[in-house]
């Protein structure tokens, strides 16, 4: 049980790393046409780079969290703590999105 | 547009609604008294296939015919935010739905047990599915709204 919640810490931790990692790509993106140039150039197109790199930063952290072993966060509050920056994440890229069309 | 992008259009937007609908009845199922909990893990299950489905079909669509034939039309109309402010969003805000959706069934999976008992787990998993499901449903919206500026 010790080891399956590691695991799931793990999981919620690295969704939680991931979703940020796609909204500080989102961001960058639009604001250094470069960013977005290299992702294009490097993925055929951005969007598939963001899939891409966001599925690599989930596969990638979720050993690296299950190595530093966070169990001792209760699994509601890490849940809580995703549910919390999604939502943050939508409302800050259509608040960016927003602005950068009328401002 | 082909034959091809319109299956991969119609495919994208029936596994999202189809990913809806099993986390749906997740949300509905997780309050009950005796929650079946082999049935929480399949409509966990069936909503991250869902999602991950419709992913590769909307990128294929979005990836090789959107952008340069949908997208053109909608700038040069008199609704042009919405590309730049509901499409924009909607491609990215997308992309968290694989991801919250296998926590979901993570959670479901490796807890079963203590979702029984810990009403503070309960209730911390049915938020995270009703963040999944909500996000989701305003992505089809901005879907609909997307498609209905095309040509005006």
């Amino acid at each position: 049980m010790q080891d399956k919640q590691s695991i799931l810490s793990a999981i919620i931790l690295s969704a939680i790393l991931t979703i940020v990692v796609i909204v500080l790509l989102t961001v960058c993106g639009e604001l250094d046409a470069g960013f977005k140039g290299w992702l294009t150039k490097t993925f055929s197109h951005h969007w598939i780079g963001k899939s891409i790199i966001s599925t690599l930063v989930f596969l990638v952290s979720v050993p690296v969290f299950y190595v530093l072993n966070l169990k001792k966060i209760s699994t509601a509050v890490l849940v809580w703590i995703l549910v919390a920056i999604a939502n943050l994440s939508f409302g800050v890229l259509l608040a960016f999105f927003f602005l950068e069309t009328y401002f | 547009m082909t034959n091809t992008l319109l299956f991969f259009l119609v495919a994208h937007i029936f596994l999202g609604t189809l990913g809806i609908i099993f986390l749906i009845a997740y949300l509905l199922s997780i309050f009950k008294k005796e929650a079946d909990f082999k049935w929480l893990k399949i409509n966990s299950f069936l909503a991250l296939l869902s999602f991950i489905a419709s992913w590769i079909t909307g990128g294929y669509y979005y990836t090789s015919y959107y952008g340069k034939s949908v997208k053109p039309v909608i700038l040069k109309g008199e609704f042009s935010w919405v590309h730049s402010v509901l499409m924009e969003t909607k491609e990215h805000v997308f992309l968290f739905l694989p991801f919250l959706t296998l926590t979901l069934f993570a959670v479901t999976y490796f807890t079963h047990q203590d979702l029984k008992k810990d009403k503070k787990l309960t209730l911390a998993t049915a938020g995270l599915c009703f963040t999944a499901v909500s996000a989701a449903l305003a992505i089809m919206l901005m879907g609909i709204v997307i498609s209905g500026a095309v040509g005006k």
